[in-house]
């Protein structure tokens, strides 16, 4: 009579093991699907930068003919880039746009332009957007992490071999200490 | 909005018509007259329980019972009017200072904090001015008083004082106790395709308590403090950047109150609604209230102090640039 109570038990306890482990491990996956959604946020933001950048670049040029050949930098954009690409890129289009920015200075014409505010009004947008799709990502990305790290739902995350998930990172320009100079 | 503020005869503001000496004077003489007349009232309520009392213990023994019966109807009617009137009295001076309050100091606060501004004391926001928020209580019907409609800094606006009401099947009305305090709407330019709810994780505040917000953001001091729901994740990053999430807890830690907020677009019109749960009532005046020559301004400041609040939340809305700027 004893072994089946002890039975019943271990049966009770593994029927409750059994389910925890689906539930967390449906909980990384949902976690995993939030992080990708955000990934993909963050590139539709900066597609949309991308061709804003571009359309600017050309107004750019048109104004600015002798600094044709100072606009030389490369951006690939495509779909399914990986958070370090995506970083990159994203680098590239700060320098760019600042490139743009310090050109226009020269160029009172072109700042006074309607398509270069309206370009430039429309990039401010879109940065907003970018801003907040990260912010979004590193979010989901905390608590992916924070779910790896801690027990007991690490053990589920080894067995399952999941890694932790990489951060978009601020800019090196915008994370380093404000510097003055007098 | 304007249809109810057209139908109730919503006044439009001017300017104090009365200097503080002679509103001191006319608040002194209402102030007296009230005190007169509350002891009037209690001294004809007393003799009318006291009289009848009287007079149906110890009957005149001579009179027969016709006319015992008719000089007992007679007194009790005469003293019982007579103290209905003191205490229809009492609330005329009551109302008289009410409005004195309200046309001289009230009105020319506000006037001086909001652009363009309309009052009115007696009214208040309307069912379906805050249905779409989705913070009103279910089967609650609002009450309160204060209705103000205006601008500030360009962004048109309506609050009033708020409580909520429920009726039971006997049809007796009853406050729900949920909410008491200020309720605020801003309309703004910015399309929200899904609603935004913030909602103060402390008892009393509008709406579920404990539920589970559906994103974390980077504050930790935020998340502890307001609930999120949203169906649009992004839109919470895009409206809460981190200065307005650290102002949110400023202004809510000021006004001593539990805070939600609501950002909803119903309509062709999208609104913030702003709610305020301090339990109390503002640019109320309490009625037992002794006035001075000198409280004249404190007065005046307390009633600014009281929409300070209100008018910081929106200054630190207007610092983002994702909700105000084209």
């Amino acid at each position: 009579m004893a072994g089946i109570y002890i039975g019943i038990v271990i049966a009770i306890v593994l029927i409750i093991f059994i389910g925890w482990w689906i539930t967390t491990s449906n909980n990384f996956k949902r976690k995993k699907i939030k992080i990708d959604e955000a990934l993909s946020g963050i590139e539709v933001a900066l597609t949309n930068r991308f061709d804003k950048l571009t359309k600017l670049l050309e107004v750019t040029k048109g104004f600015a003919k002798h600094e044709k050949d100072t606009f030389s930098a490369v951006i690939a954009m495509r779909k399914g880039m990986k958070i370090g690409e995506l970083n990159e890129c994203c680098s590239k289009m700060d320098s760019i746009g600042a490139h743009i920015n310090a050109v226009a200075e020269s160029y009172p014409e072109l700042r006074s332009a309607e398509t270069f505010k309206e370009l430039q009004s429309a990039i401010r947008s879109v940065e907003q957007h970018l801003q907040a799709a990260r912010r979004l990502y590193n979010s989901n990305v905390t608590l992916y992490n924070t779910a790896l790290a801690v027990f007991p739902s690490s053990i589920v995350a080894n067995a399952q071999n999941l890694e932790k998930a990489d951060f978009f990172v601020a800019e090196e320009a915008k994370r380093a200490d404000v510097e003055m100079k007098f | 909005m304007s249809e109810y503020a057209k139908k109730f005869g919503i006044t439009i503001v001017e300017e104090p018509v009365l200097y503080d000496s002679m509103l001191y004077l006319r608040l002194k003489k209402a102030t007296n007259k009230r005190r007169l007349y509350t002891v009037l009232e209690g001294f004809f309520a007393f003799c009318t329980v006291a009289l009848g009392l009287l007079i149906y213990v110890f009957p005149p023994k001579d009179l027969p019972e016709e006319v015992f019966a008719t000089v007992f109807i007679i007194v009790i009617f005469v003293f019982g009017t007579a103290t209905a009137l003191f205490e229809h009295d009492k609330k005329t001076e009551n109302w008289k200072i009410k409005r004195l309050l309200h046309d001289n100091i009230v009105r020319g606060a506000l006037k001086e904090t909001f652009e363009t501004m309309q009052f009115s004391p007696g009214w208040h926001l309307q069912p379906t001015e805050i249905a779409s928020s989705g913070l009103a209580p279910y089967r609650g019907m609002p009450a309160g008083s204060d209705y103000v409609k205006g601008s500030y800094k360009g962004v048109p606006f309506v609050f009033s004082n708020l409580h909520f009401t429920t009726t039971n099947n006997d049809g007796e009305t009853k406050s729900m106790g949920i909410f008491k305090g200020q309720w605020l709407i801003l309309e703004v330019d910015r399309v929200f395709k899904e609603r935004l709810i913030l909602r103060e994780k402390s008892e009393g505040a509008l709406g579920e308590i404990g539920l589970k917000s559906v994103v974390e953001t980077e504050n930790i001091a935020f998340n502890r403090k307001f609930q999120i729901s949203t169906d649009d994740p992004l839109n919470v990053f895009l409206i809460l950047t981190p200065n307005l999430m650290e102002e949110i807890i400023a202004i809510d830690r000021r006004a001593n109150a539990r805070t939600c907020m609501s950002f909803v677009t119903s309509g062709d019109k999208n609104y913030i609604h702003i709610t305020f749960h301090n339990n109390m009532e503002i640019f109320n005046i309490p009625a037992n209230h002794k006035f001075t020559y000198g409280c004249i301004p404190a007065i005046r400041g307390r009633m600014k102090s009281e929409i300070q609040y209100m008018t910081g939340m929106i200054d630190a809305l207007l610092k983002n640039d994702y909700l105000f700027k084209k």
